[in-house]
């Protein structure tokens, strides 16, 4: 079965990279560096994905709710409830997989074929730390950030949009935003956080480091690396649900 | 001194090292030629150590490199450069970075003896002045200069040298050759060369080993290779008309 012997390989690898490493002072300035790549480079994206999403829940919320008997102060409720527990952690790492997934393939992908890899490792540095483990380091820390940052501007923004395009009052929004608020939401979803970006930067390094032959297998990997990204981030979103908030 | 002791390896199937053994003697270029396919990696990654083999051993200098774990062999690694065929610089470093990169892995060098010791090595390659170019911005003949500067930034004992004129032209191929030449002198090291360049072969080797289908079936040096009558060896070496040419000068 491929599939065992993919997550063998996958598992070996990780192996690797939490082995001791080479040189300890080497690492910080890696792992500042990946934090640049992974996460301030994605708040842009990030923010304007939330803002708008905020937006198009509180609408359509407001649009729902015709009916006079489901009080109005529900698109609040729902905006932030929708926002928080699933769009801010598991459609936020959905995006950011897909944009630092493949790139951290494709890196990782061009140095084997380009023997870098080999390189590495004919002078007795683990390879497999030495490049993937900052990337991980870095995602686990600096996406929960990114997630707290989409709650908020998922929230905020949605509340502008619905209060300025005049389908809820701002007290209505306030009252609703504030509803049975418990912060064991916003730690379910920073907690899946943790697991989605582990999920992201090792799939799409193992695929990276496993790439072979040449150009154009690098951006198969790269393609391969975010799909099983997307698709064992969406399964880990189901186990972590049942296993959390039942 | 590298001793090749019984060398095995298959993938699958296929045994592509039939029982490899010899000597690589300190001070000299040894060449290893062939056809292509014959093997000539695949034994180089085994004596580096980027594939296991699955009988025999490799010697450094009585140290049984097969029988090390990890970090034992870490010490011989540190001993090891490697020019790769595609020079396999690190993209997203200088050359300045790629020829320190080792010796910020491995030494206590302070940034002043690091820079000097850069400056030193890029003038034995050649390559003044360039330090803070990208590999992206080096000729082929440069990245094959930086790759062999970075190969003995740590004075190895052991220089392993794959196709070192793989795209290059003639003129760049000898200074590369002669390169490597001066730098195992200088260095006294222990070098090995794959190849299947006649022109370097006559150039700068002092023990060519033939391969064929996994075994070293030829040895010798650069003078009896042109007088060899080892038929697999002769359609190698007298592949092209001009080599035949010269040989028949040479009678
Ligand atoms: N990882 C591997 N898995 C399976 N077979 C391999 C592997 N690496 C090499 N081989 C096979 O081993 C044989 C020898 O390959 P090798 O790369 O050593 O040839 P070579 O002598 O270096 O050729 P060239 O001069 O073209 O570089 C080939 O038939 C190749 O298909
Ligand atoms: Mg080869």
């Amino acid at each position: 079965m491929p599939i065992f012997s993919s997550i063998g390989r996958y598992s070996i690898l990780m192996g690797r990279v939490f082995s001791r490493p080479e040189k300890f002072r080497v690492y910080p300035p890696l792992v500042i560096r990946e934090m640049d790549k992974i996460g301030l480079q994605s708040v842009g994206i990030v923010s304007l994905l939330v803002l708008f999403m905020g937006a198009v829940v509180a609408i359509q919320t407001a649009s729902n709710i015709e009916s006079g008997w489901i009080p109005r102060w529900t698109i609040g409720y729902t905006t932030r409830q929708s926002i928080i527990l699933e769009f801010s952690s598991t459609v936020v790492c959905l995006i950011i997989s897909g944009k630092v997934g493949s790139n951290i393939a494709s890196e990782i992908g061009t140095m084997r074929i380009s023997d870098q890899i080999d390189a590495l490792d004919i002078m007795g540095i683990n390879s497999a730390s030495y490049l993937i483990l900052p990337k991980i380091i870095a995602a686990v820390f600096i996406i929960p950030f990114l997630v707290l940052l989409a709650m908020f501007v998922g929230v905020a923004g949605g509340a502008s949009i619905a209060i300025l395009s005049g389908n809820v009052s701002f007290a209505d929004f306030e009252y609703g935003a504030q509803y049975d608020f418990r912060i064991w939401d916003v730690a379910y979803s920073v907690i899946k956080t943790f697991f989605f970006a582990f999920i992201m930067t090792s799939v799409s390094s193992y695929h990276g480091y496993n790439t072979q032959g040449g150009a154009l297998e690098v951006g198969q990997g790269s393609t391969r690396a975010v799909v099983y990204s997307i698709v064992i981030i969406l399964v880990a979103d189901f186990l972590l649900t049942q296993l959390l908030l039942l | 001194m590298i001793q090749l002791k019984d060398i095995q390896k298959s993938f699958g199937d296929t045994q592509v090292l039939k029982g490899i053994s010899c000597t690589f003697e300190t001070g000299k270029v040894n060449f290893i030629i062939g056809k292509s396919g014959e093997g000539k990696s695949v034994l180089t990654k085994c004596m580096v150590g980027l594939v296991e083999v699955d009988q025999g051993s490799i010697i450094y200098d009585d140290h049984d490199f097969t029988a090390m774990d990890r970090w034992d062999r870490k010490t011989v690694r540190t001993n090891i450069g490697m020019l790769f065929q595609g020079a396999a610089l690190f993209d997203s470093m200088t050359v300045e970075e790629n020829i320190q990169f080792p010796m910020v892995m491995f030494t206590k060098f302070t940034k002043g003896e690091r820079d000097k010791r850069t400056e030193e090595i890029l003038e034995q390659v050649g390559l003044q002045g360039k330090n803070k170019l990208f590999p992206s911005e080096l000729s082929g003949g440069m990245k094959k200069r930086t790759g062999l500067a970075r190969a003995i930034a740590l004075n190895p004992k052991y220089l392993f040298v794959d196709e070192p004129n793989s795209g290059l032209d003639p003129l760049t191929s000898i200074m590369i050759d002669k390169l490597v030449r001066q730098l195992t002198d200088q260095y006294n090291m222990t070098t090995v060369v794959i190849s299947h360049d006649m022109n370097s072969v006559i150039e700068i080797a002092d023990t060519i080993h033939f391969i064929s289908k996994g075994e070293f079936v030829w040895n010798g040096d650069r003078k009896s290779i042109l007088k060899s009558q080892h038929p697999l060896l002769n359609d190698f070496v007298f592949a092209s008309q001009f080599m035949r040419e010269i040989k028949d000068k040479f009678k």
